[in-house]
């Protein structure tokens, strides 16, 4: 029975969700409810989420596990930032420079590291992937869009050079575009089959 | 006719032909192609199992998302396959994600696994489910720690996620780990193609749990994007050839 | 009436036989044999026998044997090797094998047929080519055959053999040591019922027992019996072979295997051979973290930024290109009317706020004083960011429509006409007046191409005639480049190689030009770092396991 609710609510509510696109008027109060109740749950999973993580780290603090000061300073930064939103409220300077402060350099030394990680992986590529058509295209590209960026090669965008340069700086888009479309089906057969009933992970199958 | 019905057309014959495959003509195994990722897959999971190390499947950032909308579902109809028996008893796995909504299916989808007799208190070794940080990059800063608090021995990234999770694959690449990558966004196929030698590109990323665990009804449904591939990559070739002599 | 019997099995065939109806070997150079068959054996036809069901001689005698004394639990006898040959020996032996023996003794040539049939089959046998077989069936015939013919060439010369005398002992080892060889080192215990565990070990037993503990001859008896037993498959009939040491025995039963099957079979005794067999233990090999090399890129990558940036000099680089997106982009901010409203989108996170401040700092700049500002943000972070950024350039919104789930909400509640409808009473504050607003220019600041193309997408369609620009970030910009292309989006700055020649040249300054070569070093060392990587790995390709 409860797997059958289950089907049935899927099977529901996405053929209304796709019946709203050519039954707009009929079918807006219906959809309005739907999405004002999906926004809901992302909103309450999106809290779980938290809820989660904060559970996580009580636990490593409660049994004493090893390292636990990264979990104590999380909470506690954690608290600190949920007070002062209240308190502050977000529309304060204070509150914004406490934030960002943090968050923004925390973010870009994250950054800096995969810039260097990257660096370090493009000097194995080829030790990893070998001398593969992939991998010297893959070479040959990003060495070709790096030296356009650092503006080493400036040409007039009108001219005949400018041209050719524009085609070359195109074409890997050809190749994004087309996995793109095989994304885009791929996606496709896997929401009908969500539709279909064909995969219910969730199911407790 | 336009382009949204044109897209209105693949979805209801994708629909058909799904029924027809499934239901009506039965499709030979044959058509469901073998990945070497398949295989070296289960032998990492095997030998990380073996070894007494860990294993971390990620499942993406985001259950949904308006350029790769079936990702999240993806990685969440692949999370069973990776919850085997083996996997299950030895506990030494984490299944994470920065979604609230994708750690809430797969809790359930975990606790599924588990069947009755399900008990977190009373069970010390069972698969983790939890989040490292809520957002992709305080995800990745918090996952980075535990990726060398403990020996893991296979990554498994699944779903939409961006270019930040090399970090994560040069902590398990650096311990011996094996990583096993079912690219998500563009950026992100282009950032792990340097250093994982098991990628998925493109729809491939799909086939997770149609390769590992194939059954009739997702071969039929790989012969289905097959068709509809091809039919697609007609329809781009006329179009555009059309647009050239001045039809379209 | 003459049959074929058949080299392989020891079937009985009729003459017309061209091959064996039993096993399906060929009986092309098979002498018929002329039997005296009197009577049949129901039930045994399909079974492999060297003799007639009519035959009254020992197979016959043997089944009703077998009916009458059939072992309990089927299978191979309990052979016990403890026994001295005594009396208790001979209790301890199965009842029909001393009623056998009592037969055998009491009749006269009861085996005489038998025999004649046998030495057939044998010349039949040893008329096959030496050929290796593959199965195990016949790798136990060839043994047979081997130690048959060793047995007669270490007794020709000698008397009968009483039955109770000692076997050469050292025969019979260098038999059972061979054979134990040839097995795969299958080992024989010496406790007691052991060698019934499995058919050869019970063959050596069977045959130790014999020679170590058989009673003696009677008077009369010519030849040693040497009985075996050997059960079916289906246990239903037990083959008896009568033979002295020098004759040969009755042919096995050849036992019909698949291919498949025989080399799972030889798999399985592979495998049980080599399961002892001593291995080492093959350490798992981690990478060599070569840290040293990512610290040595780091140094030279961060150096050489940091360096440029705070050296205050100028090095020999080219200056920034002004792009015609960038130019376009400031156009059309510049083109824009008196009071006119400008949206501002915030769709970035807080890592990159860095360079999306600067690709965005010299269009904001250039906004005229007069325009109202608008703002929504998508990221979580985003009102925060928007209100840092535009607090830097001096810029006050004058509406600030907070913060929009738009991954939540999803691009059909945005642009499906849902906001022209009843529904849209439910639409966040933000959404709603989005789409009551009229905005002259809407500014689109993302990281993200994806979430970009989601903007473009649905505002293209929901207000086509507003000039739409995107400020984003150099990863976000290439997959951006056909909505300019196909005039979707007015204009487009992505990274800073397009904002740092607007900005030097409306600054006019030496921080600008130090920003763009301090970045012009950050790409050329990423470049120089992959050319490397090809130049040290020419010869060379991929490596197995060393993954990092």
């Amino acid at each position: 029975m409860k797997k059958v609710f289950g089907i049935l609510t899927v099977l529901l509510v996405g053929l209304t969700v796709l019946s709203g696109y050519f039954f707009q008027a009929q079918l807006s109060p219906v959809l309005a409810l739907i999405f004002q109740t999906g926004l809901v749950l992302f909103s309450a999973a999106g809290l779980i989420g938290i809820g989660y993580l904060l559970v996580l780290h009580i636990r490593r603090v409660i049994r004493g596990e090893k390292r636990i000061i990264q979990s104590v300073v999380l909470l506690i930064a954690f608290l600190i930032a949920l007070i002062a939103g209240f308190v502050l409220t977000p529309q304060s300077t204070l509150y914004r420079d406490l934030i960002l402060n943090v968050q923004i350099p925390v973010e870009a030394s994250l950054l800096a590291v995969l810039a260097v990680t990257l660096l370090y992986a493009s000097l194995r590529l080829i030790r990893v992937r070998g001398w593969t058509p992939m991998s010297i295209a893959f070479l040959g590209s990003a060495v070709f869009s790096l030296v356009l960026n650092s503006g080493l090669i400036q040409v007039s965008e009108t001219s005949l050079g400018g041209r050719i340069l524009a085609f070359l700086e195109r074409l890997p888009l050809v190749g994004a575009r087309g996995i793109l479309i095989g994304m885009a089906l791929g996606g496709l057969v896997m929401g009908l089959r969500y539709l279909l009933s064909l995969d219910r992970p969730y199911g407790g199958e | 006719m336009n382009w949204a019905l044109t897209g209105w057309v693949f979805i209801g014959l994708g629909i058909v032909l799904i029924i027809v495959l499934i239901w009506g003509i039965k499709v030979s195994p044959a058509f469901l192609r073998t990945l070497p990722f398949t295989k070296r897959l289960i032998e990492s999971r095997a030998e990380t199992v073996e070894c007494g190390r860990y294993q971390q499947i990620f499942l993406g950032d985001n259950l949904l998302s308006q350029t790769y909308p079936g990702l999240g579902l993806s990685a969440l109809g692949a999370l069973p396959v990776f919850l085997d028996g083996e996997t299950l008893v030895d506990g030494n796995s984490r299944v994470s994600s920065p979604s609230g909504e994708i750690l809430v299916f797969a809790q359930q989808i975990l606790q599924s696994r588990y069947q009755d007799g399900f008990s977190e208190p009373l069970a010390e070794d069972l698969v983790r489910i939890g989040p490292y940080g809520p957002t992709p990059i305080s995800f990745i800063a918090g996952l980075l720690p535990a990726l060398t608090r403990q020996p893991y021995g296979t990554l498994v990234l699944l779903g939409d996620y961006g270019p930040q999770a090399s970090l994560a694959v040069k902590a398990v690449l650096d311990q011996g780990g094996r990583v096993f990558a079912a690219a998500g966004s563009i950026t992100s196929q282009a950032a792990l193609f340097l250093n994982v030698r098991d990628i998925l590109l493109g729809e491939e990323v799909f086939r997770v749990s149609e390769v590992m665990l194939p059954d009739p009804q997702k071969t039929a449904t790989i012969l289905v994007e097959d068709i509809l591939r091809v039919l697609l990559i007609l329809l781009l070739v006329i179009g555009a050839g059309l647009t050239m002599v001045g039809v379209l | 009436m003459p049959f074929l019997i058949c080299p392989d099995c020891g079937a009985e065939n009729p003459l017309t036989a061209e091959i064996c109806q039993v096993c399906g070997a060929s009986l092309a150079d098979v002498i018929p044999m002329d039997m005296d068959n009197s009577e049949a054996d129901d039930g045994e036809n399909d079974e492999f026998t060297l003799f007639s069901a009519e035959d009254k001689d020992l197979p016959e005698l043997l089944n009703d044997l077998k009916q009458d004394h059939e072992p309990a639990g089927g299978g191979l006898p309990e052979i016990d090797l403890a026994g001295e040959g005594e009396s208790s020996e001979v209790d301890d032996t199965p009842e029909w094998l001393d009623v056998i023996r009592k037969r055998a003794h009491e009749e006269l040539d009861a085996a005489g047929e038998m025999t004649q049939r046998i030495v057939a089959a044998q010349e039949s046998l040893t008329r096959q080519n030496e050929e290796e077989r593959a199965d195990y069936a016949s790798w136990i015939e060839e043994l047979r055959k081997e130690t048959r013919e060793e047995a007669v060439s270490g007794t020709e010369g000698q008397e009968e053999e009483p039955l109770e005398g000692p076997a050469p002992e050292k025969a019979k080892k260098d038999w059972l040591s061979r054979v134990r060889k040839a097995s795969g080192k299958l080992e024989t215990h010496d406790e007691p019922n052991a060698a019934s565990r499995n058919l050869l070990d019970w063959l050596v037993a069977l045959e130790e027992e014999q020679t170590g503990g058989m009673p003696s001859g009677e008077a009369g008896v010519t030849q040693p019996v040497d009985l075996r037993q050997r059960a079916h498959a289906d246990e239903s009939t037990r083959e008896v072979r009568v033979g002295d040491g020098a004759q040969q025995a009755v042919a096995p039963k050849r036992l019909d295997l698949s291919r498949e099957e025989r080399e799972q079979a030889d798999l399985l005794a592979t495998t049980i051979a080599d399961e002892s067999t001593a291995r080492p233990v093959q350490p798992i090999t981690f990478g060599r973290r070569r840290w040293w090399v990512e610290f040595i890129l780091a140094f030279f990558l961060i150096g050489g930024i940091c360096f440029v940036l705070f050296s205050g000099r100028l090095f020999l680089l080219p200056e920034p290109p002004v792009t015609s997106g960038g130019q376009a982009v400031l156009n059309s901010v510049a083109d824009l009317p008196e009071d006119a409203e400008l949206l501002l989108v915030f769709d970035y996170q807080p890592a990159f706020a860095g360079e999306l401040e600067w690709v965005a700092a010299p269009v904001l700049e250039a906004l005229p004083d007069s325009v109202k500002v608008s703002v929504i943000s998508t990221s979580a972070s985003g009102p925060l960011l928007a209100d840092s950024m535009l607090e830097r350039l001096e810029i006050i919104p004058a509406i600030d429509l907070g913060y929009l789930p738009a991954e939540a909400f999803g691009a059909y509640g945005l642009a499906a006409g849902l906001a022209s409808t009843q529904a849209a009473e439910f639409l966040p504050k933000g959404a709603s007046e989005l789409f009551e607003g009229e905005f002259h220019g809407i500014l689109i600041l993302s990281d993200n191409a994806e979430r970009a193309r989601v903007w473009v997408e649905q505002l293209s369609v929901l207000t086509p005639e507003t000039p739409l620009n995107l400020l984003v970030t150099a990863q976000a910009g290439p997959m951006l480049r056909p909505y300019v292309d196909s005039g979707q989006v007015t204009g487009m700055m992505a990274g800073i190689s397009d904002a740092a020649g607007l900005e030097t040249s409306r600054t006019q300054g030496p921080n600008a030009s130090q920003r763009w070569q301090a970045y012009q070093v950050g790409l050329l060392t990423l470049i120089g770092v992959l050319i490397l990587g090809v130049l040290l790995n020419l010869r060379g390709g991929a490596t197995q396991g060393d993954d990092i």
